[in-house]
């Protein structure tokens, strides 16, 4: 943060962690990605009559949605409960 | 006539919907009262918005026609895996908008006393005009787009209800909007909308019954989709739409979410982080449930409904009708066509404070009264309106097009203005006005105009969100340093004095 130092300002530590916070979002968007878009080309690399089915759904689509419709919500869910709490008062004094 | 019963339902909806308004907009009278400004009870609820409250504000917010009708008819046309890649990022949304930008904004939207969206760029980019301007043309263009989408849908939920042509039903339901809205105001609409949350999800529950019981469950209903067209069981409609159109789509409805101004100014409203973290676990699951079952799974079942189905946006309405009595009926489509009035309210309000506040208030008239800004607001929210309908008149192939474009331009033109104004000190009011500036050209361009380059139009967001992230970023670089005063806000401690 140079331009912070150069001006003498001490930064918020409540925004700190919401930085931080802000790429653990990032990073799980990521993974999320992964998984999905992960079975959605598996799903592309074999003809349909092909598919082999799970659950009545393409296998493809089922460990996709396995995760992007459940699993990757619910940890979602418990990141946001894990956001550390923070007064909004916006002053310190 | 068999739709009777379901027209009284969504009748009586509407109407106590109008009922409801007014309600709140004494409630709103209250704050004004006891001592907040108009703008400030009208706008933000005068900060005070509990958990449930804001999860409905955020995710029945930009969940709206979209998730109940476009999206499941483009899971119709096109199989339930395309939607699974097209859009089911979209569930953590609460996630990426309150938890990316939530705190931020809401502290410094306190030492601000910022109640919205341009607000917050004003005060981070010390009033600059030129940006200023811009912002609020793309605010007005992609909420707009958006708008327009959510109208087409109503509307066509009406159509099928009624039997009243496309048109007529567009009028009658545009109408009824712009005067809910410009009435009620945030107070009045998030009392409303929290009913309209618990309706919409009511109405995904009834309709899933209804499908499952009709069909016989999903293994059934995929074993027939099947059998009408093997493209439908696979991600890309049997390779007919590249994957990277698809990522270009899952891109903007997950992570891009964050541009969008009329889900993230809800992060001024709510009053403590205890609220913001249970908002944000209760969105999830509301959104969860509308995407997993009625944007992707319904729509399996409305092509079965409807197999020969030419205008996707259809296949709900026809399948709310086909399996379920008209009482039943009549509650699934007015929660469908209530996910586009609080969508609609939301947009007509920012419209509405975007020039009222941020451009009449700031540089026109900065004393005006209270009634005056009343009556801008209403006539703002008119315009709006009447714009939408002429838009809609055009009738597109599915309104979920609107949507795109709008959920896409935001992120291209207001995301590196608002990422790298809260995380990046070094950012400075040039370089905003380059992001949004580029954002908003080339994104348009892109998704316009045939430059015969098919990446540029199939994955506009793709092709111009580096553009205008990059310009942000170098002309921030080379241009003077923001002034201490605006970095002390927005990034540092400070006490009640300073």
């Amino acid at each position: 943060m140079n331009i912070l130092e150069e001006y003498g300002i001490t930064e918020d530590p409540r925004f700190k962690t919401a930085g931080r916070e802000a790429i653990q979002i990032v990073f799980y968007w990521i993974l999320y990605t992964v998984w999905t878009y992960g079975f959605g080309i598996a799903g592309t690399l074999v003809q349909p009559e092909q598919y082999t089915y799970t659950w009545g759904f393409p296998t493809w689509y089922f460990w996709g949605i396995v995760g992007s419709g459940f699993l990757f919500p619910f940890i979602g869910i418990v990141m946001a409960i894990r956001l550390k709490d923070c007064s909004l008062d916006p002053w310190v004094d | 006539m068999n739709n009777m019963s379901t027209i009284l339902v969504i009748a009586i909806y509407f109407f106590s919907i109008i009922y409801l308004t007014f309600v709140g907009a004494r409630k709103a009278k209250q704050i004004e009262i006891e001592g907040g400004s108009f703008s400030e009870g009208f706008y933000v609820a005068g900060r005070k918005i509990g958990p449930v409250a804001l999860a409905i504000l955020v995710a029945a917010g930009a969940c709206s026609t979209g998730t109940f009708i476009g999206g499941p008819g483009l899971s119709a046309a096109n199989g339930i895996g395309f939607m699974m890649l097209f859009g089911g990022g979209q569930i953590p949304m609460t996630l990426f908008i309150l938890g990316v930008v939530g705190k931020k904004i809401n502290i410094v939207g306190r030492r601000t006393r910022s109640e919205s969206y341009v607000d917050i760029f004003r005060y981070r980019y010390e009033n600059y005009a030129p940006l200023i301007f811009v912002l609020v043309i793309a605010i007005l263009v992609f909420l707009i787009s958006s708008s327009t989408g959510e109208f087409v849908g109503g509307s066509r939920v009406l159509e099928t209800v009624t039997g009243i042509p496309f048109v007529y039903s567009l009028i009658g339901f545009g109408a009824l909007i712009t005067v809910y809205t410009s009435l009620g105001g945030l107070k009045g609409v998030s009392i409303v909308g929290i009913l309209q949350g618990f309706i919409m999800t009511a109405a995904t529950l009834i309709l899933v019954v209804g499908y499952m019981v009709f069909y016989g469950g999903m293994p059934e209903i995929m074993e027939r989709v099947g059998k009408l067209s093997s493209d439908l069981l696979t991600p890309n409609v049997g390779g007919k739409v590249p994957l990277y159109q698809l990522f270009n789509l899952w891109c903007t409805y997950s992570i891009g979410i964050i541009g969008l101004p009329w889900a993230v100014q809800s992060a001024l409203t709510y009053k403590d982080t205890r609220t913001l973290k249970l908002g944000i676990g209760i969105g999830i699951v509301f959104v969860m449930i509308w995407t997993v079952f009625l944007c992707g799974w319904a729509g399996a079942a409305g092509r079965l409904m409807t197999p020969d189905l030419v205008v996707s946006d259809y296949a709900i309405p026809n399948l709310a009708l086909g399996t379920l009595p008209g009482i039943l009926a009549g509650v699934v489509l007015a929660g469908v066509a209530g996910a586009g009035q609080s969508t609609i309210a939301a947009l007509f309000i920012l419209a509405a404070s975007s020039i009222v506040v941020n451009v009449y208030t700031a540089f026109i008239n900065k004393a005006a009264s209270d009634r005056e800004i009343k009556r801008l607001t209403i006539l703002v929210c008119t315009l709006v309106g009447v714009t939408n309908i002429f838009l809609a008149l055009t009738e597109p192939p599915t309104l979920q097009v609107f949507i795109t474009f709008a959920a896409g331009g935001c992120a291209a033109a207001l995301a590196p203005g608002l990422l790298f104004g809260l995380y990046w000190p070094r950012t400075n009011k040039y370089g905003a006005f380059a992001g949004v500036l580029s954002g908003l050209i080339f994104y348009a361009l892109f998704s316009l105009v045939d430059l015969g380059i098919p990446f540029l139009m199939n994955a506009p967001l793709l092709s111009a969100a580096p553009l205008s992230f990059l310009l942000c970023y170098w002309v921030s670089k080379v241009t003077p340093k923001p002034k201490k005063e605006t970095l002390q806000i927005f990034f540092g401690q400070m006490k009640s004095d300073a």
